[in-house]
């Protein structure tokens, strides 16, 4: 493959770096080969070839034959009009996207021309074309024509649907509106029927404007269901878990048909209406945990004063690392200490550091 | 027809229709919910439908996930609101972002200490690709996007923040203001930013710059460089690209070291 020059890798005057994506394998056409460049002038047309089963994702980038003052590369000719570079750590779909842009721009044509690498201005008439480009431009137009094709199938399918959709959705305004009329004429049966008809469609409930409302059976069940799993990874973590500790464990642990974050935040809000053993609770700062109900997270505060006075001062990290729990739940327990009286703050650039507060104590 | 007057007569007959009205009003409400459950089996087949021709663009296309998605707004539908949805569960849309959330959340908790919580969208993506592993379907930066907006419902200081041309990534609930943010924007092009550069591209006083500074310190989020050439430069590790900075490994670090 002749038409690579060798480079510092560093950018040149006037280069600006669009994207860099790790894991690429450079192909000579066919080839399997390996700090090069080329300049994206060069380039005639790229496409894109999809990853199968063992194969990386390919970006295909067709070439212009090499420029006679060309600089030195590491090959003096190649056989090849095309180079193939594989996405051996995925990627491919974003640098596709910013190398097509860069294409359509064009802004190589109104830099002040660098003298070491000369610029093609596109498919000149009259010069000489390398076999080939004829055939590929061919392809270019076959494949465009094919994948607008099924583009607008699905595009066109996807509008009608829509159309359905938007119909179920101004059902739902206006049977919302009815409900909020006649306060106490649908029956309670109805409300949940309504209810999880709008978690079917994704619709935003009209009237509490949460999506698919809560309290739907779907979310009954699930808290139940969470009551159960969550128990044991409670207690192993001294009864308190952060809500995305528990998005990640959940969803890890049924692997298929996961819970969106939605869905878990309605049904963790049932939990105490349930009466069932773990709650939902809400910090003032939005952190949003859940408790085992028999976690008092206010005695743990009395056991956290005397970590800190022990200690003469904590940060939310220091305190964290002792008790072995996330620095997140340790800065709120520490906040909700302060909130109590027990500690007092000291807010400097260093961090936030907490002493025990000797006002109350001291008097 | 007659008119009648005004009494007691003409009450009570006003009564009645009301009531008649109410009644009516009530069946019509009923009739409504019989027929959105109809309608609702109607486009469950058509959704069926939709997905056996059409489930693998959606899964292979990211600009035809970006479409879907954009229209579903439109019309006022969120198909990742829930896993039970028929969007979810037919489409498989919701397992595809709700796992992404999942990957999401694990890369920012493993960078945590070195950045404070605070991520470009470039570098989120790169770390999310490589823990996806290279069988795994590829996502876009918009897919990512898309599932930390969805993650914001977990209340815990998932926030995107528009800088230069792209995102920074909040996963800590540090508050983040305007002041801040504008700050983390004009830090962006070199990755530090000064007292005296906030006061000629912002034109603040001294003391509302260094408040900013001062907080985005507290919170893990910039390092102080008194070392620097000048004036004391406030870095951004968020903001450190691979032109500035290199993985490398322990043994590396003391070889180049004199």
């Amino acid at each position: 493959m002749d038409r690579f020059v060798w480079t510092s890798g560093l950018l040149e005057i006037n280069e600006t770096l669009v994207i860099q994506q790790r894991g690429v394998r450079i192909y000579d056409g066919e080839e399997k080969e390996c700090c090069m460049a080329i300049p994206l002038s060069q380039i005639v047309f790229i496409e894109e070839q999809a990853a199968g089963i063992g194969k990386s994702a390919k970006i295909v980038v067709h070439l212009h034959p090499a420029p006679p003052n060309k600089e030195p590369g590491p090959f003096q000719s190649s056989k090849n009009s095309y180079i193939k570079l594989s996405f051996k750590e995925h990627g491919q779909i974003e640098f596709y996207r910013r190398l097509s842009e860069e294409m359509t721009q064009r802004r190589w044509e109104n830099m002040p021309v660098s003298q070491a690498l000369p610029t093609n201005r596109g498919p000149q008439p009259g010069r000489i074309r390398a076999v080939g480009i004829v055939g590929i431009e061919r392809k270019l137009e076959e494949k465009r024509k094919e994948t607008d094709k099924n583009i607008s199938e699905a595009f066109e399918d996807l509008s009608k649907l829509m159309v359905k959709a938007k119909e179920m959705v101004e059902l739902s305004k206006s049977i919302a509106n009815k409900i909020k009329d006649k306060q106490g004429d649908i029956t309670e049966d109805e409300t949940i029927r309504f209810k999880s008809y709008l978690l079917s469609m994704g619709i935003a409930n009209p009237v509490t404007r949460e999506t698919c409302g809560s309290g739907t059976q779907y979310h009954m069940q699930l808290a139940k269901q969470l009551a159960g799993i969550l128990q044991a990874p409670l207690e192993e973590r001294g009864g308190i878990m952060s809500l995305t500790e528990v998005y990640c464990l959940v969803n890890r642990a049924r692997g298929m048909e996961l819970l969106s974050p939605e869905d878990l935040v309605n049904a963790c809000k049932m939990l105490e209406a349930l009466q069932l053993p773990l709650r939902l609770r809400v910090f003032d700062s939005g952190v949003m945990v859940i408790e085992l109900q028999s976690h008092k997270e206010e005695e743990m505060v009395a056991s956290a004063l005397e970590t800190v006075s022990e200690k003469g001062s904590l940060t939310s990290e220091e305190f964290a690392k002792l008790v072995g729990m996330s620095v997140l739940l340790a800065k709120e327990r520490l906040l909700l200490a302060e909130k109590m009286g027990h500690l007092c703050r000291d807010d400097s650039v260093e961090g936030l550091r907490f002493y025990p507060n000797l006002f109350m104590t001291q008097s | 027809m007659h008119r009648r007057g005004v009494g007691a007569g003409a009450i009570a007959k006003k009564k009645l229709a009301e009531a008649k009205y109410k009644e009516r009003g009530t069946v019509l409400a009923e009739d409504q919910l019989a027929q959105m459950s109809k309608q609702l089996d109607m486009f469950k087949t058509n959704l069926e439908e939709f997905a056996s021709k059409h489930k693998q663009e959606i899964r292979k296309n990211p600009e035809f996930r970006v479409q879907f998605q954009d229209m579903c707004a439109t019309i006022g539908v969120d198909p990742l609101a829930s896993g039970k949805g028929f969007w979810s569960e037919m489409l498989g849309v919701g397992d595809f972002y709700y796992e992404l959330g999942v990957q999401i959340i694990e890369v920012c908790l493993a960078l945590k200490h070195r950045n404070g919580g605070l991520i470009t969208l470039e570098e989120l993506h790169q770390q999310v690709l490589k823990g996806r592993g290279k069988f795994a379907q590829d996502v876009s930066q918009d897919d990512l996007i898309r599932a930390i907006k969805k993650l914001k419902a977990l209340g815990t200081g998932f926030g995107i923040i528009p800088v230069g041309g792209t995102y920074l990534i909040q996963s800590v609930p540090a508050e983040l203001n305007m002041d801040h943010t504008v700050v983390l924007q004009l830090a962006e092009k070199s990755g530090y930013v000064t007292v005296s550069d906030i006061k000629a591209s912002l034109k603040w006083e001294t003391e509302r710059a260094r408040q900013v500074l001062e907080h985005l310190l507290k919170e893990g989020l910039a390092w102080l460089d008194l070392q620097a050439p000048g004036e004391a430069h406030y870095w951004l590790p968020a903001l450190f690209t691979d032109l500035y900075s290199q993985e490398i490994t322990a043994e590396e670090a003391r070889e180049a070291l004199p």
